[in-house]
């Protein structure tokens, strides 16, 4: 069941030609007749698991919504009697989707960074729009993070169902978002702090897709970024595939194995003993998996190496050696243990000069997200792209 | 052809205002031979505008069509005339825009790519105009 259609061809405008600012009078929708009374700006992190947004009205610093979104979207099925589903609502979207995933078709609108459910991501993008703005009359102008190296039709298919529910939008790499996310903008200047955007190399682990991004004080081209289609999701499917070959008829569902690497998952050398409880048939079991989670985890090591170390050859001479006590790794798969020290030793073992490898922090779910409200804030007027029907 | 036709974002909402700005897209959409979209936008836009007006001060559908297809014109005429000329003037630093694009030409500012020779940290918006430029088609 879907309540969305994606059939309206779009044509992207950029560059309008005003220097007006975007708190100006009242502004419409470039597909509706209704006036348009305030601004809001919406930095927005689609994900393929989990999706951030971030808004603010325009002209000002606040931010008033800030939230993780599960990005899924559940269809309620039909024969649900009334009062089962909170409201007899007929779709449902992140975590209440997932709450009631007895009841609803779920769909996943994105796979692999990119929209793979254009009907699905309408109807997300529409909740997302509803949480920025409930009443539904500001004017949305929304950056939105891309997977770095994003093909056109990817970009096309996120403006196409962004029709007619954002009006303005930019098409950023999600990478670059993170870094420009992470900066302290307080301490920019001054002695000491290493600027991420100045010069940083930037490893974003989402969902579906691995994105590296050296980020060198201008805006990084084609070469400057590598993304890779391996990422949580796969790590998930390696561990799915394993638990199945140790463990037939485990019944483990993919969100299941997902909570499982995400509580113990790590990379190195393995761990054993390492002792996972799960319910199985109903019955409390104790798996072995510190051979399953290394190897799953380790895949993605060797998955996202290679793009580091060809990342830094690219970097000039002059460069490379502060690049190298900036490297940043940020998203979800920040959180896998030991990701940090193990690309750090596998630098050091390789001859690098005195690497220095972090985590981004615990706010990892928000730089992209933080990173697209900033640049929604810095945006000249001539820069937002807007979507015509 | 001139940008401002496509948006005017500060003017004030008013229902002529919007069927005026509808169809004035519909004669830029005609213009560069968009005309599905341009159909496809009177059908659905126009209509449903035009229904919710209780008149339109005076002025009619067909007078509003003929004056902005004629603004269009007055204004492909300008940009064709222009175009040559600008080339001419800024050389080097429009082969990086979008010349034949049926987006509209507009940046006032080259784009670059490069970090600003003062040394300074380039602002977001310059990152920007770096990440438009990469976007054009050579």
């Amino acid at each position: 069941m879907s309540t969305a259609t994606v059939d309206k061809p779009i044509i992207t405008a950029a560059h309008i030609p005003t220097n007006a600012a975007a708190t100006s009078a009242p502004v419409r929708s470039p597909n509706s007749t209704t006036p348009k009374t305030k601004t809001i700006l919406l930095g927005f992190d689609l994900g393929t698991n989990k999706s951030c947004v971030l808004a603010g009205a325009a002209g000002t610093a606040d931010i008033t919504v800030s939230k993780v979104v599960p990005s899924v979207v559940g269809y309620v099925k039909d024969g649900i009697v009334d009062g089962i589903v909170a409201g007899n609502r007929t779709i449902l979207f992140g975590d209440d989707a997932l709450t009631n995933m007895l009841h609803v078709k779920l769909v996943a609108p994105l796979q692999q960074g990119v929209i793979q459910h254009p009907d699905a991501a309408r109807d997300f993008l529409k909740h997302i729009r509803s949480l920025a703005d409930p009443s539904g009359q500001a004017e949305i102008r929304a950056v939105v993070g891309m997977p770095a190296n994003a093909d056109e039709k990817a970009r096309d298919d996120i403006r196409r169902c962004a029709y007619g529910i954002f009006d303005r939008i930019l098409l950023i790499p999600e990478p670059f978002l993170a870094a420009l996310g992470y900066r302290d903008d307080s301490r920019v200047g001054q002695s000491g702090y290493i600027d991420p955007v100045v010069n940083a190399l930037f490893i974003d682990i989402g969902g579906g897709t691995s994105d590296l991004c050296l980020v060198q004080g201008y805006f990084p081209t084609r070469e400057d970024q590598i993304s890779i289609p391996f990422a949580g999701d796969a790590i998930d499917g390696l561990l799915s595939d394993e638990l199945d070959r140790i463990y037939p008829n485990n019944g483990l569902s993919r969100i299941k194995v997902r909570e499982i690497k995400e509580a113990h998952g790590y990379v190195g050398p393995s761990r054993k003993p390492l002792e996972v409880k799960v319910i199985m048939g109903g019955k409390a079991r104790s798996l072995e998996l510190g051979d399953v989670l290394a190897q799953s985890g380790n895949a993605l090591i060797d998955k996202i190496y290679p793009a580091l170390t060809t990342l830094i050859q690219r970097a000039s001479s002059d460069s490379v050696v502060t690049l190298l006590q900036n490297i940043i790794v940020t998203g979800g798969g920040s959180q896998i243990r030991g990701i940090d020290t193990l690309l750090q030793k596998k630098l050091t073992d390789d001859g690098y000069e005195t690497p220095k490898v972090r985590l981004a922090g615990q706010d990892y779910k928000r730089y992209v997200a933080l990173g697209a409200l900033k640049a929604a804030r810095a945006a000249r007027e001539n820069q937002w792209q807007v979507l015509l029907g | 052809m001139s940008p401002e036709i496509l948006s005017s974002p500060t003017v004030e909402y008013s229902p002529v205002g919007e069927v005026r700005r509808i169809i004035r897209r519909i004669c830029l959409l005609r213009a560069v031979g968009r005309a599905p979209e341009a159909a496809r936008l009177e059908l659905n836009e126009l209509a449903s505008a035009s229904v919710h007006l209780p008149g339109l001060g005076g002025e009619s559908v067909e007078a509003i069509f003929s004056e902005e297809m004629s603004r269009v014109t007055d204004a492909s005429l300008v940009a064709e005339l222009m175009a040559p000329l600008l080339a001419q003037s800024l050389g080097p630093l429009l082969r990086t825009s979008n010349v034949g694009s049926t987006a509209p030409p507009i940046a006032t500012r080259t784009p670059s790519a490069a970090p600003p020779a003062n040394g300074s940290p380039p602002s977001i918006a310059d990152f920007i105009d770096g990440m438009l430029a990469q976007e054009r088609p050579a």
